[in-house]
């Protein structure tokens, strides 16, 4: 019977990897992130008025995305499936859409109603300030996970 | 008390390919160093437990780049994950069945 007890701790533990044994994020992610943001608003912004200009920058900005993912993936050497992340994982993604919803809207009611500049700083500090929180609140979540599994 | 352990699955229930098919079932994949990072295993003994699960029908294979840069990765399959699933309610059963 322990022997069985071992397996289930043993799938557990391993099952809990692809969420808790990750690479360091670089410290500049979170400003590279919000910059990026604003730049995709005011890219958007742009692109009705200076086409040849601003879809090329679209173009290079959703490119570069994808080449951080890419880079990160190879880093991680893993990509975690959302859908059966350790408890105390689940609780920091529930929490980040949480804040990521509405934060969202508010910066299209801002596109709308007030401007693309202000779109644009709104998106970097709430991007910037919200991904550095997002940060801290995995990295305790990933120790939580080991502590309870250790 | 009689058990039922048809659940168990003997291609999974070794330790190491037990860890690796956990792994796998809550990955979109992982890469050979990442398992063997976690498994703390030697390179010709993962391959080994990887082919038995490819053998299985359990994972799949991918292999990008040469030499030292190229990278083997792996990706659970829908019979891997059912028959995953399958053995870790089995264990479940047994355990709250003691």
């Amino acid at each position: 019977m322990e022997s069985y007890r071992e397996a289930l701790a043993v799938a557990e533990r391993a099952g809990a990897a692809p969420y808790i044994d990750y690479p360091a994020t670089p410290k500049w992610y979170p400003a590279a992130a919000g910059a990026w943001f604003a730049a995709l608003i005011l890219a958007c912004h742009g692109a009705s008025e200076r086409p040849a200009v601003f879809i090329p920058l679209l173009v290079a900005l959703i490119g570069a995305e994808f080449a951080f993912i890419a880079w990160y993936r190879r880093r991680w050497q893993t990509w975690p499936s959302l859908r059966h992340a350790p408890k105390e994982i689940a609780s920091a993604y529930r929490r980040y859409f949480l804040v990521v919803v509405p934060a969202f809207a508010a910066g299209i009611a801002l596109y709308a109603f007030v401007g693309p500049f202000v779109a644009a700083a709104f998106a970097f500090v709430v991007v910037t300030a919200g991904l550095a929180a997002y940060e801290r609140l995995y990295r305790d979540a990933a120790d939580a996970t080991r502590r309870r599994l250790a | 008390m009689t058990i039922e352990l048809t659940g168990l699955d003997p291609v999974i229930h070794a330790p190491k390919r037990l860890a690796a098919m956990a792994i796998l079932a809550n990955a979109q994949s992982a890469d050979f160093g990442f398992l063997r990072a976690q498994l703390d295993i030697a390179d010709s003994d993962l391959s080994k437990q990887m082919a038995t699960l490819e053998k299985a029908g359990y994972v799949t294979v991918r292999k990008s780049g040469h030499g030292r840069g190229g990278v083997t990765t792996y990706r659970i399959t829908k019979a891997g994950k059912a028959a995953f699933q399958r053995h870790v309610a089995t264990l479940r059963a047994i355990t709250e069945g003691a």
